[in-house]
């Protein structure tokens, strides 16, 4: 974390948080440092933004929480977003055990064409990549061609919000430069956020 | 028309949009206009182009300022970060920035896309 303040001013409470949930971790190294930037100021950039991100990515949707999680690490992957490409592919693994998908989270992230993934959601992975990388170039044909694949407007609205989402976060986390815990740590990390979700 | 669950989630990326726009800070409120609406004009702008062949007003930001929020929107590295610290600017000061960019910068992108939407609903 490039921002001492963020743990340095936090107050007593959050301070004590903190060393518990590290503690929970398995230690300080193990810590997701985004959990102190929430804590840190959230009538800032933490409450209204959990709210969002748990209506977007655990409410009802006619994606699955598995499929989400892929677009979420999608979008992380285009914008080379490290921490939060490796939060939520540990995540999306989670989501999709005993499913058809069910070890096939990095082949789809490698190649959007690829793994045992529902063809609606390929075909919906070129426009997260287009509206990410270059959001100025996309028209309506983009979205005429996921409709085609068959995916309902109301579908396709929830992953321009995923897209919104994870278009904030992975901009906060690199600026902010969270520390990435190690491989086991985000597993672990992984089941917690399936588990319990984005709430506060 | 759009789902009571989507006219919900856009009720709620307007709140994390308000609350970077006007939620108490550092920033003084003309600076944290200023970027956000740069950085929303800047994310929806070719790379290539320059900062000052766009529509938002980039005139508004002094220099060092500008440069952070064009890291923020590309990808932010420590030496970004180290630069504001050189100038004498505060973590929060950075915090806020980094936040303001950022939202900026990634509703702009989902704003784009419901406006797409919206526009083939009405066409309908």
């Amino acid at each position: 974390m490039r921002i001492d303040s963020v743990f340095d001013n936090a107050s007593f409470g959050t301070k004590l948080k903190t060393k518990l949930i590290a503690a929970a971790m398995g230690g300080r190294e193990n810590f997701p440092e985004i959990i102190a930037l929430f804590m840190y100021r959230p009538a800032f950039f933490g409450r209204a933004f959990l709210d969002y991100v748990q209506h977007v990515l655990r409410g009802p949707s006619w994606w699955s929480v598995g499929e989400r999680e892929v677009i979420a690490a999608y979008v992380s992957k285009t914008n080379e977003c490290r921490f939060c490409l490796e939060s939520h592919r540990a995540v999306a693994e989670e989501a999709v055990k005993g499913t058809a998908a069910e070890g096939a989270v990095a082949e789809v992230l490698a190649d959007r064409t690829k793994g045992a993934w529902r063809a609606e959601l390929k075909a919906a992975l070129p426009l997260v990549e287009k509206l990410t990388r270059a959001p100025h170039e996309v028209t309506a044909a983009d979205v005429d061609a996921v409709r085609a694949a068959g995916v309902p407007d109301d579908a396709i609205e929830e992953v321009m919000h995923v897209v919104s989402v994870f278009n904030m976060i992975n901009r906060v986390a690199d600026s902010l430069g969270f520390a990435i815990p190690p491989p086991a740590a985000m597993q672990k990390g992984g089941k917690r956020l399936l588990t319990h979700g984005y709430k506060t | 028309m759009t789902s009571a669950h989507n006219q919900t989630s856009r009720a709620k990326l307007e709140a994390v949009r308000a609350d970077a726009q006007r939620g108490n800070g550092v920033l003084p409120p003309a600076l944290r206009a200023a970027v956000f609406s740069y950085a929303s004009a800047r994310a929806m702008q070719k790379s290539s182009e320059k900062s000052s062949e766009m529509s938002g007003d980039a005139s508004a930001l002094p220099d060092s300022v500008r440069a952070f929020v064009d890291a923020v929107l590309a990808r932010a590295v420590s030496a970004d970060v180290d630069a504001l610290k050189r100038e004498g600017r505060s973590d929060d000061f950075i915090y806020e920035l980094s936040i303001v960019a950022a939202v900026a910068a990634g509703s702009a992108r989902g704003i784009a896309g419901l406006a797409l939407l919206d526009a083939k609903a009405r066409a309908s």
